[in-house]
Parts: structure tokens; C-alpha cells; sequence
């Protein structure tokens, strides 16, 4: 249901059931005050906060300041809003790239200040860090229990699938539709072998609810497939090829680069709560995202 | 205000601090050069925590160049219970200052860390390179991660805008126009405060912990005119550590001792081991000042000692305590 018609009919006095958000009519969380106003119009008991400014690898190196100062901004926002209305509870959303550069694998989640992340994106990475740091402290002064998600990469209809500016997979559907298209060949930009653990967002989403509902540590949680599950960007695309039945050539651009090489992150403290938990297999989510894109080509975020 | 009238206009935030009163002395006895113009201010005259307020500061002022000293800063007790406002009091600060000196054209911003935000798990000495290797001290990560985030988003401010915005990285400061309350303030000026009382009354001084830990301990008149140095000759984003040598390193019990000499203390000294010792060690590296500035020379630490607790005892009335 939509805020402004919870509003007219003045239905926001008692917290209700779920309401999903239009992102255009509310507030930018960049603004204290807005955020504020927000809060206290919706009175929320529980916060899923995923609200961010986000991007590819590209558009990170170029915009470190930015990506800094925003998500810091939006994050104590959200964060000190839902503190001062009296939630009881905040899950928020860190990323896996976000981890110490240098460092063994599989990384878990006692290790992310373990040292400096990768210089590429260093200002996203430290403001979604202090995102825990945060929680931490709302934890000692006050003792909420405000914790995170730490999604490995999340994929799905209703993502960014702009070249330029969204993450590798969208990237890669987006392409495989205009070499298509165009009849020519698919260029993926560095050289194909880095490798990462991709998550359906349909899957995600299942798990954000039950950490909603039953995960009570202050310390986050990885939400990802398994290290044996980890694709090169190689077979992600040859994924997307298949999936769109694409024929084409495919090249890589080993003038862009490549990002970090590995990310792989262990779910242990993930399966040691849900060991029956399944994931979508990558094909099925590759395709239904292809799918997705497809049927709603004209609409989608690119 | 107008335009700078020489080449330099300097606005120091914290000016009525520890640090920002000791530059403000080094500065009168003719540190200053001409065509610096230095504007002093402190939180009467801005709330840095409020953008609005430290915008419309900036604009008046336009500083060229900006030395940021103002912080929600406290000892080690006051940091254990509050570490969710040490943090975002400090951001919002620094978020607001650093803003506006970049929005207002500002050259150059020196900031000021603490060796205190170093990881704790580590190897000494502590160098310049280390400072975000690992997690800091538990007792105050707040406060230490929003110092760490200074160094952050100067580097942010050169990767994305070619600016240089630095920081200096002071061990324990000490020296007039301290804070020497005894519950929040740091473990110096503490002792001061506590020998006199000891004096006054006729009783013991009780150091709070084992007195073991070690420290190295900075004048704050010797760190002002390292800090002008830093903003005129120092043009690294990467921060320099502005310490005496790892050899003057001296324990919390010496450290009594020294202030107890110098106040003519004969009284005992006890030492409360329920208290908490905080961090056992800091010993940082000033290697990089030295290769700038091999000739300087600190004020000996007991000299400083005993000039800090003569001007607590001169202005005991107005001190902060």
C-alpha cells in the first residue's frame, strides 16, 4: 500500500501490515529532517534498511567523496530516526566487497575492519563499515539491537541494468540484449576471471525476512551461497548467453579492470541457523532475470 | 570579512582548546609570518555539529587554510559509556568542517588525530602507514573510528577533487587551558588536578589504575609550532605523527611522580588497581618528522611539567575543571 493512501484514510495511527514504498513520493534519507519527519509519520517498530547510493565498480573509483558522504549521511539518518521513534529492531545492508583487501578466504564476518578494503571503492566500503560500527555503539550506549545483512552479489528483475553504472550480472543482460539486437559481438569488460558468489534477490529477500524475525546478534550475518557455488565472470556470462540464446561472439576488455579478484565469503553462520535453507539454482535465477528484463525492456532502470 | 588581506587567512576550529590556545600563544610571541591572518574560533562563536551554523561560519570567515581542532573528545572513562555520541557527534563535526572548507575554496585543512585510534592488536612502534590495519581499542572504538574517518575523507577529497586536506596525529598532549576535570579529562592534567587536591587536604594522591601503563607525552606548545609547520611546509594527504621519540616514553606512575615533584608534593601515592589501565601501550614512531625536521627540539618533559602546573596553579579559579 502506498504512504499517501495510508494517510487519506488514516490508516497509520496503529502499525499495520507491511507497507512497500514508492520510492519517488518519499523522502530522500539523505535529509536529516525529512528522515525525521518520515519516522515519525510512520512510526515503524521494525526498520529493513536498504536504501543506499550504489554502483558499479567504475563509477566508485571515480566518486569516492561522494559515495562516502552520502551513504554516511543516509545511514545515521535512518539509523539515529529509528533509534529516537523507538524501534525495536534495524537490519541493515552491507556488501562482501567491502572486506579487508588483504586477506585470507573464505572471509567471514568477524573479520571486516580487519584492515583497509580495496582501494577502488575505499569510500562506499568504509561508510557501509560504520554501518556496523554504528550498530555497535547504539548496542553499548543504549542496548538496541540494530544489526546488518552482508549479501554477497544480489541479482534480479527490478535491478539497475544500466552498462555503465549497475553491477556485473544486470551488465552482462543488458549487453547480451543489444548484441543481440545489433547482431554484434558481446565485449565483457576486464578479462573474465574474477571470480564471486551471486545471490538471487528473490532468495535474499526470504533471508532478510527471517533475520528480521529471528536473528538477534548485534554481530552481521553473510547471506550468500556456498564457497563451492562461486562462478567466474567468464561462466556468469556464458550463464546470460545461454539463457538469452545467444550465439554470438563474446571478447573481453582487458583495458578495463578488473576489480578485486575474489571475494569468496563463508555462509557457516548462515547454514549453522538454516542448514535446510535452498537457494534458486544460478541457471533458473539467471533466466528468470533474463526474463524479467526481456518483458519489461521498456521500463527497466538502464 | 573580506578577502584575505595577505596570502593567508587561517581559521582554527577549537581555538579555545588545549592545542588551539597554545597556537594562539606561539602565534602572538611571533610565530606569525606577514600576510597570515589568523581567526581563531570556538563554540560560542558555531555549533559544528549543525551544517547550517558551519557553513554560514565559513562564509564569513572564507579561510584559505584551516587548522581543525574542535572534537567531542574525553578520557578514557567517559569514552566507555558513550560511544555512540563520541562517534557521531566527531562526524557530523569533521563531516561539516571539511565540507565547507572545501565548498569555500580552502587550500588546505590540517586535522588532528590521536595515536589512540590505532589498531589495538598490533606491533610497535605504530607508524603512519598502520592506522586503519586492524580494529582500535574496544574502551573507545566511537570516538576512534570517527577520528579514522577524518583520514578517510581527506583521501576521498584528493581522489575526487585533487584537494589537500591532511592530518597531524599527536601522542598525549599537555599544557595550559587543559581540561583538568578529574572524571573527564585526560591522564595529565588529571594528576595535576588531583595533586593539588591531595595538597590542599592533606591526603593521598590516588592514581587511578596500575600506573604501569606507557606514554608518550607531547607540550602542547611544542606540538603548535609543529602544526604551523604542517600547514605551511607539510603537503602529504597520507598524516604525519607529531611525538617526542619512542626513548621518552615514561609510565603513568613516572608521569606522577614528575607532577608531584614539580608541585612539591610529599604526601603518598596509592595506586587504585580497580580502575581500568585503558590501552597498555601506544609507542608510535616519529621517524617521518624527524626526516622533515631532524633539528627540533621538544621541550624536556619535566621543564613542561612544571611550567603546566604553575599555570594551573595561577589561574586554579578559571581553569577547566
Amino acid at each position: 500500500m502506498e504512504l499517501a493512501f495510508l494517510e487519506r484514510t488514516g490508516c497509520l495511527s496503529p502499525p499495520r501490515t507491511p507497507i512497500s514504498q514508492p520510492p519517488d513520493t518519499l523522502a530522500p534519507p539523505r535529509d536529516a529532517a525529512q528522515t525525521r519527519t518520515l519516522f515519525e509519520k510512520v512510526r515503524p517498530t521494525h526498520v529493513i534498511h536498504l536504501a543506499a547510493m550504489v554502483g558499479g565498480l567504475f563509477r566508485n573509483i571515480k566518486y569516492n567523496l561522494d559515495f562516502w558522504r552520502k551513504n554516511v549521511h543516509i545511514n545515521d539518518n535512518v539509523l539515529h530516526s529509528a533509534f529516537e521513534v523507538g524501534a525495536r529492531k534495524v537490519v541493515s545492508c552491507l556488501s562482501t566487497c567491502i572486506f579487508p583487501d588483504k586477506t585470507t578466504y573464505p572471509i567471514d564476518e568477524t573479520m571486516i575492519h580487519n584492515g583497509p578494503p580495496h582501494s577502488s571503492n575505499f569510500g562506499y566500503s568504509y561508510a557501509k563499515r560504520m554501518i556496523d560500527v554504528q550498530n555497535r555503539a547504539y548496542f553499548q550506549q543504549h542496548g538496541c539491537t540494530f544489526t546488518a545483512v552482508i549479501p554477497t552479489n544480489v541479482f534480479g528483475p527490478h535491478d539497475n541494468f544500466n552498462i555503465e553504472d549497475g553491477h556485473v550480472l544486470p551488465g552482462l543482460i543488458h549487453k547480451v540484449h543489444l548484441a543481440k539486437s545489433s547482431g554484434s559481438a558481446l565485449t565483457v569488460w576486464g578479462t573474465g576471471k574474477p571470480r564471486r558468489q551471486f545471490i538471487y534477490s528473490l532468495d535474499l529477500a526470504q533471508l532478510v525476512i527471517w533475520v528480521l524475525r529471528e536473528y538477534n546478534e548485534v554481530e552481521p550475518i553473510i547471506l550468500s551461497v556456498g564457497e563451492e557455488d562461486e562462478v567466474s565472470i567468464k561462466e556468469a556470462a556464458e550463464a546470460v548467453a545461454e539463457a538469452m540464446d545467444f550465439h554470438g561472439e563474446v571478447t573481453f576488455d582487458t583495458t578495463k579492470s578488473d576489480g578485486q579478484f575474489k571475494k569468496t565469503a563463508s555462509n557457516s553462520k548462515l547454514r549453522n541457523y538454516l542448514p535446510d535453507f535452498r537457494f534458486t539454482p544460478f541457471k533458473q535465477a539467471v533466466k528468470e532475470t533474463c526474463a524479467w528484463f526481456t518483458d519489461n525492456y521498456e521500463q527497466a532502470r538502464k
